[in-house]
């Protein structure tokens, strides 16, 4: 058994590494302020920030196919066999979690979530970058520190104890699903930030225009 | 007013002018929430507990632990699934192929085919567009008005939302779950539980009301006007149906949609579980659509995956298959051994079946338009969550409990207050906004008021619906203009939705006289 205090050193540390981080968000202020100046960091910092999210999703795709595997199984041992097991009801929990909580960000990415867009239209390539920016700084970037911040105490007990299941026959990692939360939180500010970084350099010019807000998905239909 | 009312209200305010701007809805309600949390505890009106809370919330059982909400992304998939295969396109083209003849026969495709694919839709209006790109040049092209086109695909477009099973429903279930069980402590009375099955059983008989009145609707046309919507001319050299087309291409996703519908109904399985085996039959569906596409030789396996289900349910219902019990006989040891066996296939086939996507290159997209569908929806109910949380810690709720109760007209005024309200939200906001936000705060007063619960979701649902099909702002016009090709005119968009808006303020109006019609069903189902 590994001592808890070593989970608690690490957790110590990535704290250090995220207060190290906070310059990079100021990356687009700067871009927008001095134009050229941080253009190259600036898209290093998208490729990254990107393949992060991309990660992540990958990970929450493979937990949507684990929901639905480990869902069928609770189903057919309760149905055929009247059997039910704890650990494998919180797989299937567990699966569903973390689908949305690492699936957020790569969502953020591809522009997956919903927007009003009865007025969007109208404010133009340059007004839809600025609300991108002001969003991220205003809304994003205090929600995800709010849940980093006020999670800490919590979370560091959960790891001192390594919390498991309430329950006798569950899974001992209550704690890993208790860390879904800053995860999430740090995933949705670094794809935050990469909005933020794509919206500055179209402002200065260093990145051509988005297209035109998509209403909707549009896959490739063949008439009838 | 006290200080904090006001700021109550002008978080509320702020955040519909923030949603304006057009920033994503989940993170505007959470971030104006969070802003208005600090400006409060700045100020020494709002306690800083509240927001303490936050991280727990998410952990809990409303949200990353939610029994209920598991189904919401189990379904996603399923539709996901029945669109990438283009399961649901075969639908609508072998539907209007069979009623091509007919006066007014595509019409009626695409209302039944809307009201099929319930359950691949209620989100982001994907039925709406994706009857538009399909029907509506055929339609246009087969001398329709375009009026009655338009409207007739915006209008079936929403009767996703409606009729189980539904993810909104899901959701508004959760929602008016939580309220009811809120009402019943404050009045110390009923029992306060609203299934997600109770909601399908409630919404049943008026979405197929619906779907009645839109068909007759179009026969109407069909009769006094034969111009609107003449019969299709099948080109001679066309290839008649196949018994076998029809059967797989509209036969199979019936079976599937009504399995599963049945299963909840029926009391057999609670919906996660029944969308889960949604979620099954559709890759298992989709994998025998696109096995001959792929070039695979998968599909006995697949069919056998199918076939397995059959064999589960048939052993089930003749043997003791229980494994706990102390002494097994024989024969149902056998029993067990066989259902171990097609429990196996099943699972071999569900792999074929994914197989079979990956090879057409779907899988990867279906999947992670789920993920995207799915993230979409828990952002908001984050995001959400943290604004009632703010907007509580404010005495907000209580606020308009107390407007609610002091409404002129007593309680039908307070409802007939709610239900105009949530219909100008529905202007700017999504359905499941509405459900996050607006149904905790006006849904535990009303049900105090004496309103069911479950025939208030109902008419809260019927009502957003209304709502999404309303010029100019309505969602599904919105969605079909985006879809529609140019030449089409925007009035004529707004002219075409005008006769389902009545058809709908008829149903609303006749489920608020007659409730048996909301709550018949699922008093049954309770007994």
């Amino acid at each position: 058994m590994i001592d808890p205090g070593v989970f608690l050193l690490i957790g110590a540390w990535l704290k250090v590494v995220g207060i190290l981080c906070l310059p990079f968000f100021l990356v687009p202020l700067v871009a927008i302020a001095v134009p050229g100046l941080l253009d190259g960091l600036a898209r290093r910092m998208i490729r990254v920030l990107d393949a992060l999210s991309g990660g992540a999703l990958n990970a929450a795709i493979f937990c949507a196919l684990l929901l639905v595997v480990s869902q069928l199984a609770v189903v057919i041992l309760r149905y055929a066999f009247g059997l039910s097991f704890t650990w494998l009801s919180e797989v299937v929990i567990y699966a569903f979690a973390a689908m949305f909580m690492l699936g957020s960000a790569a969502a953020l990415r591809d522009d997956a979530h919903v927007r009003v867009d009865i007025l969007r239209p109208r404010f133009g390539e340059t007004g839809r970058n600025w609300i991108e920016l002001v969003g991220t700084y205003l809304f994003l970037f205090p929600i995800c520190f709010r849940l980093i911040t006020t999670g800490e105490q919590g979370l560091s007990r959960s790891w001192s104890l390594l919390e498991g299941s309430r329950e006798s026959d569950g899974l001992p990692i209550l704690f890993l699903f208790k860390t879904l939360v800053p995860v999430f939180a740090v995933l949705l500010m670094g794809a935050g930030l990469s909005v933020a970084l794509k919206a500055a350099l179209r402002l200065n010019g260093a990145l051509p225009p988005a297209d035109t807000p998509i209403e909707g998905e549009t896959g490739d239909h063949d008439g009838i | 007013m006290e200080f904090e009312i006001i700021l109550a209200v002008a978080m509320f305010a702020c955040a519909i002018l923030s949603l304006l701007a057009g920033y994503s809805v989940a993170l505007t309600l959470g971030g104006v929430a969070l802003l208005f949390a600090l400006i409060g505890i700045a100020t020494g009106t709002f306690s800083a507990s509240f927001l303490i809370a936050f991280p727990s919330r998410i952990q809990g059982g409303s949200i990353m632990q939610s029994q209920t909400l598991i189904a919401v992304p189990l379904f996603v998939l399923m539709g996901v699934i029945l669109e990438r295969s283009r399961v649901a396109e075969d639908l609508l083209h072998i539907a209007s192929r069979l009623l091509a003849r007919v006066r007014g026969g595509l019409g009626y495709a695409v209302v039944l085919v809307g009201a099929l694919l319930a359950a691949s839709t209620g989100i982001v209006g994907a039925t709406v567009i994706t009857m538009t790109l399909i029907a509506l040049p055929t339609m246009l092209r087969q001398g329709y008005d375009p009026k009655l086109a338009t409207g007739t695909i915006a209008a079936s477009g929403t009767l996703g939302q409606i009729i189980p099973p539904s993810i909104v429903l899901i959701l508004l279930a959760d929602a008016v779950s939580n309220a009811a069980s809120q009402a019943s402590l404050k009045i110390g009375a009923g029992s306060g539980v609203v299934s997600v099955g109770d909601l399908f059983a409630g919404a049943l008989i008026p979405g197929v009301l619906l779907v009645v009145f839109y068909l007759l609707y179009i026969a109407a046309v069909a009769f006094f006007r034969p111009e609107a919507c003449p019969p299709v001319a099948v080109s001679e050299d066309t290839a008649p149906l196949t018994v076998k087309e029809v059967a797989f291409g509209l036969g199979a996703p019936l079976v599937l949609i009504i399995a599963v519908l049945g299963a909840i109904l029926g009391g057999v399985a609670p919906p996660t579980e029944a969308a889960a085996i949604g979620a099954a039959g559709a890759v298992l569906l989709a994998g025998l659509r696109l096995a001959e596409e792929a070039k695979s030789r998968l599909s006995p396996l697949i069919l056998a995956g199918l076939l397995s289900i059959v064999a589960i349910l048939l052993l089930r219902n003749t043997m003791d298959l229980r494994a706990g019990v102390e002494t097994i006989s024989a024969g149902n040891s056998v029993g067990i051994f066989l259902t171990l066996f097609a429990s196996l296939v099943f699972f071999a086939g569900l792999a074929a079946g994914l197989l079979v996507l990956r090879r057409v290159r779907q899988l990867l997209p279906a999947l992670t338009s789920a993920t995207h569908i799915t993230s979409m929806v828990f952002l908001i109910l984050i995001g959400a969550s943290l604004f009632s949380l703010v907007f509580r810690g404010y005495g907000g709720d209580e606020m308009v409990a107390a407007i609610l109760h002091q409404a002129p007209g007593g309680k039908w005024g307070a409802l007939a207050m709610t239900m105009l309200v949530m219909f100008i939200l529905g202007f700017f906001l999504d359905f499941i906004e509405i459900v996050f936000v607006v149904v905790p705060l006006v849904a535990p007063p009303l049900i105090v008021l004496g309103f069911d619960p479950v025939w208030l979701a109902i008419l809260m649902a019927l009502n957003l619906q209304t709502s999404f099909l309303t010029p100019p702002f309505g969602f599904a016009l919105f969605y079909l203009r985006g879809a529609a090709p140019d030449e089409i005119n925007t009035m004529d968009i707004w002219r075409g939705a005008v006769p389902f808006i009545g058809l709908q303020v008829a149903m609303i109006i006749l489920v608020a006289a007659i409730p048996a019609l909301a709550t018949w069903l699922p008093s049954l189902a309770a007994n």
